[in-house]
């Protein structure tokens, strides 16, 4: 077990026996080896289910908009105690969002910040262990070795290493906001943040021309099943009744899963998305058609980073950037 | 008809004596697999667990026309435009093929989904032995077989340089052109190869579940906390009822233009709130534990009792592509362990 | 086999309007002609089925038919305004052109009623299913295949209180005993013990079952289930029929039960969102039920037996 799974435990353990947390949300073991997946657990004896791994890839703070969504019984007084939860640099960032827009007061939640390097794609893991003759259930203890920039597991006995570079998730590899900023403990250490392209995604997109480029996300679009998976699994996107859904008074977009209705939605999610989207990339990890939605979505970041000096979540105190205004501000998109 | 054998570079000429079918297969798009019209027959991928996508849109498509209508100068709903072209679905994996039954039972009960029968009607089905299935496949828990062949017209086998084909109805008859020239008889050699095969394919189903006693298990979990806890991660999208090849709930809208327009049906999905809450406000499944629990005893309670047949083929894609890892088969072998305490 | 659309309306004209109720939630009856002779002469429902009414661009919506078998020519709907459709069809106006397909559902088992005597219960909107059933009793042609009818109604206010001219027509029958209601007026501490409007006297609160009925009263200031216990049918050789908001058939299903009623002599319906309304589009269902083909007619045994999900 490795120390920071140790640390987690221990801390959830003593909010939940001091009764200092409503619940605690977590990361427990998945359906395979190279899958973990959310736990929310009430009860301090549940502890040992929480885990910390190469796979805990999922972005928690979607719960956090549920817990701020429900509605007490009536008659009943509402249990306003914090909820615990793990977090990764990019999922603190999230709730540093929900804080901005008033979604989630800072005595709702008990963050627990991770500084992380990065996490594994169960897909390029499972490729990894093909090669080694190991199925998709072969490999448990899955680990994080910081120092030896690797990750680890243990099959039968034998320890198995699969080098970070070549199973690490994409949206990891250009991440450079490796250690939590907002948080009410951190466990592990600080890590130098790296000096990597962090708009890599869209480097070969924005050297297409105009027309390319339609076409490249033409065929894209066409495939979407409009399962709303991208925007269910987005803490941002917490709206009670969703643009695209809204029937009343009258629907703004078809539920035709077509080209131009599929465009319509996905590009009203990147206009809504600008300045707020924290590129914890599980819209694109989810999507069942392989969407590279984080194309969209880094895109409208980086024009947002040009022309407002603005990048999501990072700084708790600052006003979210669609809802301030300097005179000097650009209105210009490019 | 005879079994017979069919070489892979006869393949091509086989495709091009078929050009009074729509051809659809499986292709590759980015990291996907999905059924779509074959224009060239060596963009067809053949290698390959299953589909993203089961091929149940070609029968019942995400978004269908219903009708047409016109509001002035006055009122007038016209037909929807029937496509009429035979249509070939080649490559379809067994526990897909079986799901097509399974949604003809809904179609087909009481009053007969026009739309429907007219696709599945015009469609001969080529399914293909599934030689390797994905970990997540559980058919066999479910009374398929990787070679199953209900609900096809034709069954092809791999067997390396060429396959194994066994023609079922009259309709896959219709598929088989120049059988002297394309077409050669099946030695024992090739009956003995096939049987390993499909021998060695099912062992690899490793998957499974005893759904034996399920359905009278659910009877007694109605009001179980259990569909509390395993619902509280479910983040209620619709992957797990999109990609699902037996689900086939839809919702109708119009589409309007001013003065015209179109009621169309799209695929729909009980995972959401929307799909229940009545004009009131009031929602008789109103949270995510109603939700996951209606979709689990639909497959194996409500569907066995309405039209005697689990609503379930094991294909495995809501397991793979669930965002938290929520997992049919884990839940059914929960269900199967729950104990209800007293209160 | 029909190769049929039956997800493809028949034109219908609203030929009349009239406004039952105004407010928020205002109810509206809809005076309905099939435009196509064949199609109008062929459309045959049994009191209690439900149709498809579309409003083309707005979408479509299901409602029971409130009016009788035995009315010809014409269906009529009785609409509170509550979602996008009921809204859009509160706004058209007579000779406006709106789609219907039906009739859909499985109706009351008129021929089992034979011979009974029928109590309907209707609360609010709840009225408008059983006006086709209470109608088609009432009918000339009908009425001597029934025994006594004793038909309960009840609404907010007396401005809330649907076909007035209806029941003041039936009202003056001697071959039905009409009770109506309107509930009791709302004060910081509760119900009010007084008449909540001039002419609708209020009934014993706290015990309805003991309130002196004076000879030719039967308009009371009560909820309609303790109007059933003012009335106190007997359940002997009787059917009785009750729709209303969930939480008044509730009790009014309590308070047969006092008086003897047994689940299958209590006939209600059951409403579900629906889309297609032929047993396709999925979302109606309680358990394997089909409210929209199954029903929306059930007993109170059957309703007994399902997974308590509505």
């Amino acid at each position: 077990m490795s120390k920071i799974e140790d640390e987690i435990r221990g801390i959830a353990k003593k909010l939940l026996e001091e009764g200092k947390v409503k619940y605690f949300t977590g990361y427990a073991k998945g359906p395979d080896s190279f899958r973990a997946r959310p736990i929310i657990i009430d009860d301090p004896k549940d502890v040992d289910k929480l885990i910390w791994s190469p796979c805990c890839v999922n972005n928690l703070g979607v719960y956090l908009v549920d817990e701020m969504k429900k509605k007490p019984k009536r008659g009943e007084e509402p249990d306003t105690r914090p909820v615990g939860i793990v977090t990764k640099a990019c999922d603190a960032r999230g709730i540093t969002v929900l804080h901005q827009e008033n979604i989630l007061p800072k005595e709702r939640v008990y963050v627990i910040g991770i500084p992380c390097r990065g996490m594994a794609d169960p897909e390029k893991l499972e490729k990894h262990a093909r090669k080694k003759g190991l199925g998709h259930d072969a490999i448990y203890n899955m680990d994080i070795k910081e120092e030896k920039m690797m990750f680890t597991g243990e099959a039968e006995g034998v320890k198995v290493a699969f080098p970070r570079e070549e199973v690490l998730l994409d949206k990891c590899k250009e991440c450079v906001h490796h250690n939590p900023r907002e948080y009410d403990i951190v466990i592990g250490k600080r890590i130098e943040n790296p000096h990597v392209d962090k708009y890599a995604t869209i480097r070969e997109l924005e050297d297409m021309s105009l027309e390319e480029r339609e076409k490249f996300w033409e065929m894209i679009f066409e495939r979407c099943i409009r399962c709303n998976a991208c925007k269910e699994v987005c803490p941002m996107c917490y709206c009670e009744e969703c643009t695209v859904e809204k029937a009343k008074p009258m629907r703004w977009c078809s539920k035709s899963a077509d080209k131009s209705n599929n465009e319509f939605f996905h590009l009203i999610r990147a206009m809504h998305l600008v300045g707020r989207c924290i590129d914890c990339g599980e819209c694109e990890r989810v999507c069942p058609m392989a969407i590279p939605l984080r194309k969209l979505y880094r895109k409208m970041a980086k024009e947002a980073e040009k022309l407002y000096s603005y990048e999501a979540g990072l700084n708790p105190e600052e006003d979210p950037v669609f809802a301030t205004f300097r005179v000097d501000d650009d209105d210009e998109f490019e | 008809m005879d079994d017979m054998i069919i070489k892979k570079d006869k393949l091509p000429k086989w495709s091009s004596e078929l050009s009074d079918y729509k051809i659809f297969a499986p292709h590759r798009e980015d990291d996907v697999v999905i059924f779509k019209e074959m224009k060239n027959v060596n963009k067809v991928v053949l290698h390959y667990a299953n589909s993203v996508m089961p091929p149940k849109e070609i029968f019942f498509p995400q978004t269908q026309e219903l009708f047409k209508y016109e509001k002035s100068p006055e009122m007038k709903v016209s037909e929807a435009e029937l496509p009429l072209e035979k249509v070939l679905l080649f490559g379809v994996r067994p526990c897909d093929a079986r799901s097509f039954l399974i949604m003809d039972k809904l179609f087909y009960w009481d009053y007969e989904d026009h739309l429907y029968k007219q696709a599945r009607d015009n469609t001969v089905i080529i399914g293909l032995t599934c030689t390797s299935p994905h970990h997540n496949c559980f058919c066999t828990s479910v009374g398929g077989k990787p070679y199953s062949n209900e609900g096809l017209d034709v069954l092809m086998t791999d067997l390396g340089d060429r396959y194994y084909v066994e023609v079922l109805t009259e309709k896959g008859e219709d598929v088989i052109r120049k059988p002297d020239e394309l077409f050669s008889k099946p030695t024992d050699k090739d009956r003995k190869e096939r049987g390993e095969i499909w021998e060695k394919a099912e062992s690899e189903v490793t998957k499974n579940v005893e759904v034996e006693g399920v359905h009278d298990k659910l009877g007694e979990l109605f009001e179980s906390k259990y569909w509390d806890e395993k619902s509280r991660t479910c983040v209620g999208c619709g992957i797990c009822s999109f990609l699902c090849p037996t689900c086939h709930c839809f919702d109708i809208t119009d589409e309007d233009c001013g003065n015209c327009g179109r009621r169309i049906r799209t695929w729909d999905t009980c995972m959401i709130p929307e799909y229940t809450v009545h004009a009131s406000g009031y929602n008789p499944r109103p949270g995510k534990k109603n939700r996951l629990k209606n979709r689990v005893f639909h497959k194996f309670r409500y569907f066995p009792d309405r039209f005697d047949a689990i609503a379930c083929v094991g294909c495995g894609r809501c397991i793979s592509k669930c965002p938290v890892g929520i997992d049919i088969v884990e839940t059914l072998e929960e269900v199967k362990e729950v104990e209800e305490v007293e209160e | 086999m029909s190769t049929e659309n039956l997800y493809k309306p028949h034109l219908a004209t609203i030929t009349e309007i009239r406004e039952e109720a105004t407010g928020e939630r205002g109810i509206k009856t809809f005076k309905v002609r099939i435009n196509d002779d064949e199609v109008r002469k062929n459309f045959k429902h049994i009191p209690g089925q439900c149709a498809m009414l579309s409003v083309f661009g707005v979408g479509e919506s299901i409602f029971g038919i409130s009016s009788p078998p035995t009315w010809k020519d014409f269906l009529e709907f009785t609409i509170m305004r509550v979602g996008n459709v009921t809204s859009a069809l509160h706004m058209m106006n007579v000779g406006d052109v709106i789609g219907i397909r039906g009739p859909y559902g499985n109706g009351f088992p008129m021929d089992e009623f034979k011979g009974k005597n029928c109590i309907f219960i209707g609360a609010g909107v709840g009225i408008a299913p059983l006006r086709s059933v209470y109608q088609y009793v009432l009918s000339p042609e009908h009425r001597k295949e029934f025994g006594d009818v004793l038909l309960i109604y009840g609404a907010r206010t007396p401005a809330d209180l649907a076909y007035k001219e209806e029941f003041e027509e039936i009202d003056k029958r001697d071959d039905v005993d009409l009770q109506m209601c309107i509930d009791w007026k709302f004060g910081p501490e509760g119900m009010i013990d007084e008449d909540a409007a001039k002419g609708w006297p209020k009934i014993k609160m706290s015990c309805p079952a003991e309130t002196e009925i004076p000879e030719g009263c039967n308009h009371w200031t009560c909820f309609v289930p303790q109007l059933v216990e003012v009335a106190a049918p007997s359940p002997e050789n009787a059917v009785a029929l009750t729709c209303g908001p969930p939480i008044a058939i509730k009790f009014v299903v309590q308070n047969l039960e006092k008086l003897g009623f047994s689940d299958d002599q209590v006939y209600t319906t059951l409403e579900n969102r629906m889309k297609c309304g032929i047993g396709k589009c999925g979302r109606c269902n309680i358990g394997e039920i089909y409210v929209c083909k199954d029903g929306p007619v059930f007993t109170r045994e059957q309703i007994k037996k399902m997974f308590q999900e509505f």
